[in-house]
């Protein structure tokens, strides 16, 4: 504990002795995160008083450091709203780690965007949503450390499936671990708003965890950011896409169902280009929807009384490869009037899950196989 | 997982609950080690001071905390009197007050969850970090500013600077935003009792209605007996109101001016849990109301055999609510205790006094530079030093100068002024 609070203290925002160039010059040298520059010159000064009582988050890359450790940065992962993913491995252990810069705006000192996703983070800790290890930070960066997962689900696809496609096993493994992880979020009241396939993370050991909070709960439901990258719209509910302000946790149900259906197929359910012609792809599938079977609707700020009206499809024809089961929880969790969409607590009891231990037993024979396949590329990696 | 257990998953549960004695020691701890590094930075810049002007004799003063004790004191190895962890505690106490009244400021008022999220903020920064070392005046400001972000409050920096009286800049504003967000050890979300009220007053209307649902250990009890029940209670000796939508609405009212009132200013947040703040708040607006509340969930006294697990639950939850609302009901606000202002202005007296030089201003990231550099200075050829020294001391002063009257003085007084002012 001793050590853990040593740390804590270590990353001062005040480098009294800092040089800046020198400090700079350290960052290009060691090619590391702002933590290791932070050892390195540290001004001896008495730690601030310890808490009795109280106990740092427990952080697995943190306990496991006998020394101060840093972050060794490793290749671009992906470029976000807000912020920068690295790979990287912390030093002392070998840990691979996903290292999350945020981009700090001197107008607004830190996004709240970020904020939001740390504040998030730092209370939903569950097996199906992804780690927050640690939040590092200097004068003028804010690093964050997350678990590190090898794929998003999106990828993943691209690169196991066949043309995309999943089978059974992993299918009913995968949906299980995103239920999970919602029902969690929404027994917490937060909502994840923004559930697509590159929001899921995948690891080797076939896990499947939430990430990118960065959106939930911030700003509602997030349209154009600042860069060019647009929000896509596909996996949007229908109540939100008619201009709906008092959603709720259904809006992460319709995403899972999208979600669900673009495992068999490969493809995505409703690829809208834009609002109308994502309400249009859906109705065109579901059937259009009415005061009948939607009492209300017509209220919604983007109702429009003269929207073709299309006859409700069977998605079993689009899906051949479900089975009865999966095809009865699919529609549940696609219903159009949100109030009708089964709850993430609900669906995970839904008897297409019930033989799921016999397939994960049958996954894992699978995964071994696969792994022994990689041969000397994987024994080079830690854990996973 | 019932509610409790989602509590206790919370890092408020799990970062910021505490015992009085370990809240006590925590304090004890934290003014300690602020008291030692205050004498020695002011020994230090006494030090400094002493060579700087023997070495270089027409320096303007670089100091501006500790020339009026100095020339008073007249020596430097004269005890530096530091405030008391409760003398901390009662300028932490008014700087939350203060939030309150600058919130009060905005067009429209900032939400009351956003003052009160702020408000716990400035507390659990207070409990590892002195007012010696930074003055809160400067911390409320920023940690009211991150309230707004977390509690999806949104003003722009601009926005919110504007309001605050005394000239504070934006920069001002969010330069101590790292320190805060640290102290805070990264975790925002506040859990108030704010919520659980509104879902306990719902539930009592639903009951006034005769919709209430009987609770699972009493199967027998109906919808209509437990309206008769409530409509039956006998009146709260607060209160003389006639029918039962009064009463709820006039319980649910002073029982939310607690929660932002009371609750707030004392360590109701540490010691207990937003369920039980909430409980209390409204035993002391209506007790019968409360009582029966609780009854509805634990049952009543006809279920009062020992060894019964919910009698005993009822019992601890009752001993608890009862320390509870003797906490809140302790609660004076500041305006309205002459004894209690007048002892404040001594508190910040004497703060002007013991503040830290080393970390003047505020968590003065701009100001590292300087001191880094007076640092190098200090041990560089005297022809430099002298010039530099006159050189930092001016920027110091410029730094300086906006932060030492963020206010003006207080915000009511201030206000009082404008508002006596003839247009």
């Amino acid at each position: 504990m001793d050590n853990h609070s040593s740390l804590r203290t270590q990353r001062h925002p005040h480098l009294q002795q800092q040089h800046p160039t020198s400090a700079y010059l350290d960052i290009l040298s060691t090619l590391a995160s702002p933590k290791s520059f932070l050892f390195n010159h540290q001004r001896p000064k008495p730690p601030p008083p310890k808490s009795p009582t109280s106990h740092p988050v427990a952080s697995p890359t943190m306990d496991k450091a006998q020394q101060p450790s840093s972050f060794q940065q490793l290749e671009k992962l992906g470029e976000g709203t807000y912020a920068t993913v690295f790979k990287g491995r912390n030093r002392q252990t070998g840990e691979l780690v996903a290292l999350k810069e945020i981009h700090l705006d001197s107008e607004e000192g830190t996004p709240s965007t970020a904020i939001r996703e740390i504040s998030l983070m730092k209370e939903l800790k569950h097996e199906s949503i992804v780690s927050l290890y640690d939040v590092i930070h200097t004068e003028n960066k804010l690093m964050l450390v997350f678990e590190y997962m090898d794929k998003d689900l999106k990828k993943y696809m691209d690169t196991r499936g066949d043309r995309g496609q999943l089978d059974q096993a992993t299918i009913k493994s995968f949906m299980h671990q995103l239920l999970k992880g919602i029902a969690f979020c929404h027994e917490n009241r937060v909502l994840h708003r923004d559930l697509k396939p590159q929001n899921l993370l995948i690891n080797k050991k076939g896990q499947l965890k939430l990430g990118d909070f960065g959106l939930a709960r911030a700003f509602g439901i997030p349209v154009n950011t600042f860069s060019n990258e647009v929000v896509t719209l596909w996996y949007r509910a229908p109540d939100v896409l008619l201009g709906s302000r008092t959603y709720n946790t259904s809006i992460d149900i319709w995403s899972a169902g999208c979600i669900m259906a673009e495992l068999y197929t490969g493809r995505p359910l409703f690829p809208g280009t834009t609002n109308e012609d994502q309400l249009q792809k859906i109705f065109r599938l579901m059937g259009t929807p009415s005061e009948r079977s939607w009492p209300g609707i017509s209220q919604l700020p983007e109702y429009k009384p003269n929207f073709h009206v299309y006859a409700t499809q069977d998605l079993g024809l689009i899906l051949p490869q479900i089975d009865p089961l999966g095809l009865d929880l699919l529609n549940r969790m696609l219903q159009l009037r949100p109030e009708m969409r089964v709850s993430a607590h609900d669906a995970l009891q839904h008897p297409w899950f019930h033989d799921l231990p016999q397939m994960q037993a049958q996954l894992q024979q699978q995964q071994q196989q696969q792994m022994s396949g990689y041969g000397g590329l994987v024994a080079s990696q830690q854990a996973y | 997982m019932i509610e409790d257990d989602f509590y206790r998953s919370s890092s408020q549960f799990r970062l910021w609950s505490y015992t009085e004695t370990s809240l006590q020691s925590l304090r004890a701890t934290t003014n300690a080690n602020a008291s030692e590094r205050v004498r020695s930075a002011l020994r230090k810049s006494r030090e400094a001071q002493r060579s700087a002007t023997s070495s270089a004799a027409g320096t303007p003063a670089a100091n501006q905390n500790g020339s009026d004790a100095d020339s008073k004191a007249g020596g430097d190895e004269t005890e530096i009197e530091c405030l008391t962890p409760e003398e901390e505690h009662q300028l932490v106490r008014y700087f939350c007050e203060q939030i309150i009244e600058l919130g009060e400021m905005y067009k429209p008022p900032l939400p009351t969850i956003v003052r009160a999220t702020a408000i716990q903020y400035l507390r659990r920064f207070y409990l590892t970090n002195s007012p010696m070392t930074y003055h809160p005046k400067s911390i409320m400001l920023c940690a009211l500013f991150l309230a707004t972000k977390t509690d999806n409050y949104y003003l722009s920096l601009r926005q919110f600077a504007e309001v605050i009286p005394g000239g504070t800049t934006p920069e001002d504003v969010i330069q101590p935003e790292f320190l805060v967000m640290q102290s805070l050890r990264f975790t925002f979300d506040v859990r108030h009792p704010f919520r659980g009220l509104e879902g306990g007053i719902m539930e009592l209307q639903a009951i006034s209605q005769g919709m209430g649902q009987p609770a699972p250990h009493s199967p027998t009890q109906t919808s209509d007996d437990l309206k008769r029940r409530l409509h039956s209670l006998p009146p709260s000796p607060t209160t003389s109101s006639s029918s039962i939508t009064d009463r709820l609405a006039r319980a649910h009212h002073t029982t939310r001016e607690i929660l932002k009132s009371a609750a707030q200013m004392t360590d109701a947040y540490f010691l207990y849990t937003p369920s039980q703040i909430w409980l209390a708040a409204l035993m002391i607006a209506d007790k019968p109301l409360a009582e029966f509340y609780l009854e509805t969930k634990l049952g009543g006294l006809q279920q009062q055999q020992q060894g019964n697990p919910l009698y005993e639950l009822r019992s601890k939850l009752f001993r608890t609510l009862t320390v509870c609302s003797n906490l809140l009901q302790a609660y004076k606000p500041l305006a309205s205790d002459p004894d209690q202002k007048k002892n404040l202005r001594r508190i910040r007296k004497k703060l002007s006094h013991c503040q830290n030089p080393e970390k003047a201003g505020v968590a003065g990231q701009k100001r590292i530079p300087a001191a880094a550099a007076a640092a190098v200075a200090a041990v560089g050829d005297p022809a430099t030093s002298e010039s530099e020294m006159e050189r930092l001391a001016k920027k110091r002063k410029l730094d300086g100068e906006p932060l030492s009257d963020i206010f003006g003085g207080e915000l009511v007084t201030q206000r009082t002024k404008e508002a006596q002012q003839p247009q």
